[in-house]
């Protein structure tokens, strides 16, 4: 019996997704569990697995095509269906260069070939060949409103897609494959969608928050020596101190939702990591019981994922509060944008050596972080914010009471 | 607002002018005795006298030469030709003398000087009498290029070209002497180089001059019938062309069509393709089509005739092409 496989919507805000690559090819034999492509959501791209097992009789959309959630993308024969696939049964769809001779140790060599940049190469292809061409404004405005120009059906002379043709697709069809056609997402870059999401998501928050900022210079002398005992980076230890400081101020790790904020029980960190691709905030969630060590572990864990197109839905949710750490690049302080819902994000700037007065108004020379907390003045005062900081900064002057504390339970 | 004749309508202006600033006088063939091949200097000779209404021998470019001396020395002459075609004879000097004189003696001097020239087929009058040589005009900087429609225009734009200091071609046609329309009485003027949208439409923007804005308002009319709102811009002027106006009806429509009467190959609405695609290409939905007549002498015969200068289904038609 046929089962359609359709495309997954993996986040509550994936409306469409794009399959970066199929695992699988037509006539193979699928177990459930086993994964059988790699599909590009608005957050991050994420494998797909099989829910049953079975013989895969049809590929329906291409490597690089993007089709709205619930899009039949495959058919296989349910179990008990073992023959192999005839010729009539296969759609246009397929690609008659991937025949089920080859054998499947060579697939995977060539797989494992297949360069990162020669599949962006491949979903460059514009996808208005088949179909026939849009006008300029058609075009623009499809852009505009990061609609698939592809994807729409035109009315005007000789199927032109005109710009009613793209109004009228404007409800349906949602953001923009990066090969949408008329810019192509370029080789080696940045990826298209990122920056789309980003900018989409930024600029709301930009809009609609009122932003305050509030800058505290932390003594990180302790955070260093410790640092080289540890070997944990500075990073960790602020992302463990500001995981201390918000289960003490829970009001700073709320969500602005409905038009009040909420309270959030977990306390679940989005880190920034910029990679060649864009910008991702992956989440080290439930960090308020994680020791220094695993809080360490699981950052590094994210950065290598994220820095590998590996990220899946999960590391991508339910983000609580925000940290965007620019040290390593020596800005010594900044501001940032944040996160909605979320009702701050942490600036942290570099580690810089400063002239600094004592208790008893002696000079000196002390490593100075500075932190800037961008706070949504809808759910925070600056009094909370500052209070927040005090308390941010209180623990990682004092990084001995991160080191003992005995949240929860190690997962090691 | 009285309704009256093109004709009447340039008849004023000239008057209005002449009695307004003793510099200005009239000179062509036929302009005093016989009031005007196509009767627009009724009654100025009896009321201005033969020196600032002088009939001249047939030598198109003498008179062109003398007024456009004339204007160097201080007056402003308005040069009547018999026909456009004619202009060609004096073509050196309007295009070697007239267009560049200012700019050849540095600002020295400056041609104040208006060039009136019927032109336009329907008459049957032969391709020497017939043709539209707006684009020749235009190809040349230094001359402005006046073409009004209706008649408040003929009236509002010669004002100001007999104003104007620059040397201005100032093109009639023949077929509108007799269209009437509402001109105000007395002062009135329209600067030189503004457009006017003569029907608002939001699917396509029809741009022509002269004859053929009644030629795309009747096409427009017939496209209503099917829903298709035409937008009609009379450019009233080819130089200085008023680029804002067009590319703003383009930008609201999305399309576009040029309607010339006369051929296509070298006209004007090639000129204003390239700008509106130069300009707006995002903005357009459609490529810009052009209407134009045929690249042929005017025929004599009537029905050949008919045939060589663009109407209204063939506007319908072009529009039906981008839609």
């Amino acid at each position: 019996m046929p089962i359609e496989i359709t495309m997954p919507k993996l986040s509550d805000t994936m409306e469409e997704g794009t399959i970066l690559q199929w695992r699988i090819k037509e006539g193979d034999r699928i177990s459930k569990g086993q994964i059988i492509a790699e599909v590009e959501t608005d957050k991050a791209a994420m494998e797909m697995e099989a829910f049953e097992d079975g013989l895969v009789r049809a590929l329906k959309v291409d490597e690089g095509a993007t089709v709205p959630v619930g899009t039949v993308i495959a058919v296989f024969d349910g179990e008990g269906k073992a023959e192999p696939v005839t010729e009539e049964a296969r759609t246009p769809a397929e690609k008659p260069a991937e025949k089920s001779e080859e054998k499947p140790a060579e697939k995977a060599e060539e797989k494992a070939e297949e360069k990162a940049e020669e599949r962006m190469l491949k979903r460059s292809a514009p996808p208005l060949e088949q179909g026939g061409s849009a006008s300029p404004v058609a075009r623009k405005i499809a852009l505009e409103k990061g609609l698939d120009i592809g994807r729409i059906r035109g009315t005007g002379p000789g199927g032109r897609i005109v710009l009613a043709d793209v109004e009228r697709a404007t409800p349906q069809i949602a953001p923009p494959p990066a090969e949408a056609g008329a810019k192509p997402e370029r080789a080696a870059g940045k990826s298209v969608k990122i920056r789309r999401i980003v900018a989409r998501k930024m600029l709301e928050s930009w809009q609609n928050i009122p932003h305050f900022f509030v800058t505290v210079a932390v003594d990180m002398t302790d955070v260093i020596r410790f640092r080289k005992d540890l070997e944990v980076s500075i990073n960790d230890f602020i992302v463990t101190a500001t995981a201390r400081s918000l289960h003490e101020h829970p009001w700073v790790n709320s969500l602005w939702i409905d038009g009040e904020a909420v309270e959030q029980e977990s306390i679940n960190i989005a880190m920034a990591v910029a990679t060649e691709r864009g910008l991702y905030n992956p989440v080290i969630h439930d960090c308020g019981n994680l020791s220094l060590k695993e809080i360490s572990r699981r950052t590094r864990d994210l950065a290598d994922k994220a820095h590998l197109g590996k990220l899946v839905h999960a590391d991508l949710e339910g983000g609580t509060f925000t940290i965007s750490n620019m040290g390593m690049l020596g800005v010594e302080s900044f501001s940032a944008i944040i996160t909605p819902p979320q009702a701050a994000v942490l600036a942290v700037g570099t580690v810089k050596g400063e002239v600094v007065v004592d208790d008893q108004g002696e000079p000196g020379i002390a490593p100075i972080l500075r932190l800037t907390l961008s706070a949504d003045h809808r759910t925070l005062d600056g009094a909370d914010a500052a209070e927040f900081l005090g308390t941010l900064k209180s623990y990682l002057e004092a990084p001995v009471t991160l080191v003992t504390c005995n949240y929860g339970q190690e997962k090691e | 607002m009285p309704e009256i004749t093109c004709r009447e309508a340039l008849n004023q202006a000239i008057r209005e002018e002449m009695e307004r600033d003793p510099a200005v006088f009239i000179l062509g063939e036929d302009v005093g005795l016989y009031e005007g091949s196509f009767k627009v200097t009724r009654g100025l000779l009896a009321k201005f006298g033969d020196k600032r209404v002088v009939d001249t021998p047939i030598a198109e470019a003498g008179i062109v030469g003398l007024a456009c001396g004339a204007a160097m020395a201080g007056l402003r002459p308005i040069a009547e030709l018999m026909t456009v075609n004619f202009a060609i004879v004096a073509m050196d000097q309007i295009m070697n003398s007239a267009a560049v004189a200012r700019y050849m003696f540095g600002g020295q001097c400056s041609v104040p000087l208006v060039i009136r020239a019927p032109g336009g087929a329907g008459h049957q009058l032969g391709a020497q009498h017939s043709h539209t040589l707006d684009a020749l005009f235009m190809h040349c900087p230094g001359l402005r290029v006046v073409i009004p429609s209706i008649p408040a225009d003929a009236k509002g734009l010669l004002k100001s070209a007999i104003r104007s200091d620059d040397p201005v071609m100032f093109l009639e046609h023949e077929g509108l002497y007799a269209t009437k329309g509402e001109v105000p009485d007395g002062e009135y003027t329209i600067p030189l180089g503004v457009a006017d949208v003569k029907r608002q439409g939001k699917d396509v923007t029809l741009l022509a001059v002269s004859r053929m804005v009644y030629v795309c308002l009747e096409a427009a009319e017939l496209l209503a019938r099917d829903g298709i709102e035409a937008e009609v811009v009379d450019l009233r002027a080819l130089n200085p062309i008023d680029m804002p106006t067009v590319l703003a009806s383009v930008r609201k429509t999305h399309r576009a069509v040029t309607v010339e009467e006369s051929w296509l190959t070298g006209g004007w609405g090639g000129e204003l393709v390239a700008r509106i695609v130069a300009a707006a290409f995002d903005d357009l939905d459609a490529p810009v089509l052009r209407v134009g007549g045929a690249d042929v002498p005017m025929p004599y015969n009537k029905a050949l005739e008919k045939a060589a200068i663009p109407d209204v289904a063939q506007v319908v038609a072009r529009v039906r092409e981008i839609l």
